[in-house]
């Protein structure tokens, strides 16, 4: 007797639920994958998130200070900070008619002054900003950079003026932060992205002594720093 | 006339069991991320809460209380069950935390991972 073989209605079967159970594994495989991403994704961007808020705290420090003078705040709160970058130690100074005129430093101040950049005459009591180029005059002589004042800028030199052991020249560097809220971006002073999907960006006060960086992402999560106020004896 | 061949029962629970293997790896591995990722997500969280507990000490804002507070929010990072405990000690030659040591402070958290214990450790070095 010829044993009985498969009949078309079973193949069709056979294979209708072969197919079947592939569709479901890569389905399920699929969907697997997809949450993987996402459980991934969120941790490298906490992980983004935490680093940003560490390199904030970081900056945060030294802000709002040239040497040991603090530097006035823009109007406004939020993250606009500035500072004074490259201290130079002034050798010596001119003063005519009750005026700081011109003052020396080393030559190697020069790269950190570009054209352009303000320079800011830093000492414990005041600090003055002037535009390098335009009204502080640069030149080389040997090893040391002379600085010329215009004569409008001129601080006076009388009382309030600067100790001359303190006086110290820096450049004037500022950072700004801003969540641009249709893009949901966070964006330096350059207009180049630092973080995406971010919702808001702030410092609040968070007990004496304390600020808080708060960092909250598009999907609501939020990420928190304190950060110790640093006050700089005079 | 020969009664048809159906499937043998042996074949139908290896068919089954290759099957379940499949979706058992398939499930395990998919825990198994997921699991890496929340880890990486709670290590970066205790670190920024780690880093705050120092600025705080740094500012001398780090009392009894501060403590508390940021004992209570690293067990909500790290979910009750982790066993979160913080604390500001003192480092022994061998960068163990001693309370009696003379070395560097320096802010720990311990906690538990899956049963393994974990440790993160942030050196205070005032200025």
């Amino acid at each position: 007797m010829i044993p009985r073989g498969i009949t078309v209605l079973e193949s069709v079967l056979a294979m209708s639920l072969g197919l079947l159970l592939t569709w479901a594994g890569m389905r399920a495989y699929a969907l697997s994958q997809a949450s993987l991403r996402q459980a991934a994704e969120r941790a490298g961007r906490v992980q983004e998130a935490s680093q940003l808020l560490w390199r904030l705290a970081q900056e945060r420090r030294g802000a709002g200070f040239a040497g040991c003078a603090r530097l006035r705040s823009p109007p406004g709160q939020g993250l606009d900070w500035r500072y004074g970058v490259g201290a130079h130690p002034v050798r010596s100074v001119r003063v005519e008619y009750g005026r700081l005129a011109a003052l020396s430093v080393d030559a190697g101040a020069a790269d950190s002054l570009p054209p352009g950049s303000t320079a800011l005459i830093a000492s414990c009591t005041r600090v003055d900003a002037v535009v390098v180029g335009q009204e502080l005059l640069l030149t080389r002589r040997g090893g040391s950079l002379r600085l010329e004042l215009l004569p409008d800028v001129r601080p006076a030199q009388d009382e309030g003026g600067h100790p001359v052991t303190s006086l110290e020249l820096h450049r004037l560097e500022t950072r700004r932060y801003r969540v641009d809220a249709s893009r949901r971006d966070l964006l330096d002073q350059r207009g180049e992205r630092v973080l995406d999907r971010v919702a808001a960006l702030t410092l609040t006060p968070a007990g004496a002594g304390l600020d808080r960086l708060r960092l909250t992402l598009d999907d609501g999560m939020e990420l928190g720093l304190d950060v110790a106020r640093l006050v700089r004896a005079p | 006339m020969r009664r048809p061949r159906g499937f043998l029962l042996l074949e139908t629970t290896l068919a089954a069991g290759v099957l379940a293997i499949g979706v058992s790896a398939l499930l395990l591995l998919q825990l198994d991320s997921r699991h890496r990722a929340y880890e990486t997500e709670r290590r970066a969280r205790l670190s920024l809460l780690a880093a705050s507990v120092a600025e705080a000490w740094l500012a001398g804002e780090a009392g009894a209380a501060r403590l508390a507070a940021a004992q209570r929010e690293g067990a909500a990072i790290a979910g009750r069950d982790a066993g979160v405990r913080l604390h500001i000690c003192r480092l022994d030659r061998d960068g163990a935390c001693q309370p009696d040591g003379a070395g560097p402070y320096a802010v720990e958290i311990d906690w538990r991972d899956r049963g393994e214990r974990r440790r993160l450790s942030l050196m205070l070095a005032p200025s």
